[in-house]
């Protein structure tokens, strides 16, 4: 675990295409054999095994597009990358072919890596096949360095400060494409599931599709948008997955796994309940959550940029990305009991109790307290936009 | 010449270390690996005591991480200086000491709630066994 989340830390610092890569492989691999850490489940092997074949798929994926840049362009450094591109759209129009190759199969790694449609289809069997507290990990921390290393590999087409507007026009394209896919799939695919994992799987498949429409809008206020949107989306992730992991049953070796058994949570430990609610209406965007800002603020920056079919689109799947949440709702506190579910639950210690009404009061208290945390986000929006602009001015001038 | 150079100038000197400390911080969690690896290797298997503290020394380097990286974005973090030493392969710009101090936190609520998932495995298995 910890050398995953080392492997993190030198993705989000690497300014080279192969440190990327390396970083990226550094960070799978650990994630591949933890996630088939029950040694003796074959749910979880299966998920490994799974996980472990799309993975090196896609890492061959990059790394051959990586040596198309290379062969292209002469060098995999990101900043001289930036420099030749910058050279190369002064003469030419449009992007030589192997580099637009070397960047689809670039896109179609990290896509895989992030779990983006159409590269999503281990998400939802590596996240059932996972133990709970791997699942966690796999939800929440790999995609903030890889989001972040996509931002800086693609800065020419969604950094609005180093965008270069004949070459954007395509790549943005697929970016949308994807975007859109990911939200319809995420969308309908959690419709039909039983089980909270699947469930939280496809949620995680529509939630970045709505992170990387934001993006995809090339502005200060897209990007500021998709960073709110992911940061309340992870805290609302966190909230559900301590959840997830502290219920357990007593006198019983299975945890919680499919949506039905929700209904003992509210027999049995009500408060616990009504927190799990609070992360599934942030998570649906209903006030007074957080949630509902980071869904604003997405749809406001694609009004502001005049992108009003994409924002109704979005607006459309919002709605019916609340339906499974409300479901699961109506099975926490809305049944009744059912005779041959098992309705004794392990207690809380002080420890959880604390940190599960911290991050609760946190959720609400955000609504109401929006503008520290946003002047936060703006400046930290301006220097992650701002980092690679300001380098190269430095090249440039001294 | 250059290291006399970098000694003589006690800002850059200043920067230069607080940048050094702040990568060797990553190159912590390398360190407690090796020492789970030999903790490991001492007494076979581990106690659910011993396995708890090494999740509090987790946690602590954590935080010590975040506040590394704290003093450095306090310190006037810029990245026109850093551009001096971390030009080619890294970069560490104010923005990604934010997106740093980020998975710190999140990687601690993660640690807290892998403290519950063993506790809770081993309390479902005393169940079982009596």
């Amino acid at each position: 675990m910890l050398l995953g989340i080392e492997g993190m830390f030198l993705l989000i610092s690497a300014n080279d295409l192969f440190i990327i890569y390396i970083a990226i492989e550094l960070q799978s691999i650990a994630l591949y054999i933890l996630t088939s850490l029950k040694r003796y489940s074959n749910v979880s092997i299966e998920a490994g095994l799974k996980y472990f074949i799309y993975g090196s798929f896609a890492s061959g994926m990059l790394l051959y597009g990586v040596s198309l840049v290379y062969g292209s362009l002469g060098t995999t450094n990101l900043t001289q990358i930036y420099i030749l591109l910058y050279s190369l759209s002064i003469d030419n129009d449009n992007l030589p072919l192997s580099l637009v190759y070397g960047y689809v199969l670039i896109i179609a790694g990290l896509f895989f890596k992030l779990g983006l449609a159409p590269f999503h289809l281990w998400v939802a069997d590596v996240y059932e096949g996972a133990p709970s507290i791997i699942t966690y990990f796999l939800a929440v921390l790999p995609k903030i360095s890889i989001l972040f290393i996509f931002y800086r590999i693609f800065g020419f087409a969604l950094n609005y400060k180093l965008q270069i507007l004949q070459y954007s026009e395509f790549f943005l394209f697929l970016f949308i494409c994807s975007a859109l896919l990911s939200i319809f799939i995420g969308s309908i695919g959690a419709i039909y599931q039983t089980k909270i994992k699947r469930l939280l799987a496809y949620s995680a498949i529509a939630n970045l599709g709505f992170i990387l429409l934001g993006l995809s809008t090339c502005s200060f206020s897209g990007l500021f948008a998709a960073l709110y949107y992911f940061f309340i989306y992870i805290l609302a992730l966190i909230q559900m997955f301590y959840i997830l992991i502290i219920v357990r049953r007593v006198n019983s070796y299975l945890k919680i796994k499919n949506l039905i058994e929700f209904v003992a949570l509210s027999h049995t430990n009500f408060s616990l309940s009504f927190l799990f609610m609070f992360a599934l209406l942030s998570f649906a965007g209903i006030p007074p959550l957080i949630g509902f800002f980071g869904k604003l603020l997405i749809f406001n920056s694609l009004i502001i940029n005049g992108q009003y079919l994409l924002a109704f689109i979005g607006v459309l799947f919002s709605v019916l990305t609340s339906v499974y949440y409300l479901r699961l709702i109506r099975f926490l506190l809305f049944t009744d009991q059912v005779k041959h579910q098992i309705y004794f639950l392990v207690p809380l210690t002080t420890r959880q109790a604390f940190f599960l009404a911290s991050l609760s009061v946190l959720n609400i208290s955000m609504f109401f307290f929006q503008g520290p945390l946003l002047l936060f986000f703006h400046d930290v929006t301006y220097l992650i936009a701002n980092a690679y602009w300001l380098k190269i001015y430095c090249i440039f001038h001294f | 010449m250059k290291i006399l150079d970098l000694f003589m100038n006690l800002e850059y000197f200043k920067e230069y270390m607080t940048s050094r400390i702040m990568v060797s911080a990553d190159f912590f969690f390398v360190f407690i690996i090796i020492l789970i690896i030999l903790m490991r290797l001492k007494s076979k298997t581990l106690n659910s005591q011993q396995f708890e503290n090494m999740i509090y020394i987790i946690i602590i380097g954590f935080l010590v991480k975040i506040l590394i990286l704290y003093q450095n974005l306090s310190s006037g973090f810029s990245i026109i200086h850093k551009i001096t030493f971390f030009n080619y392969h890294f970069l560490y710009s104010p923005g990604v000491l934010y997106l740093h101090i980020f998975i710190c936190i999140i990687a601690i609520c993660l640690f807290i709630a892998l403290l519950d998932y063993f506790y809770y495995e081993k309390f479902i298995s005393y169940e079982l066994l009596y």
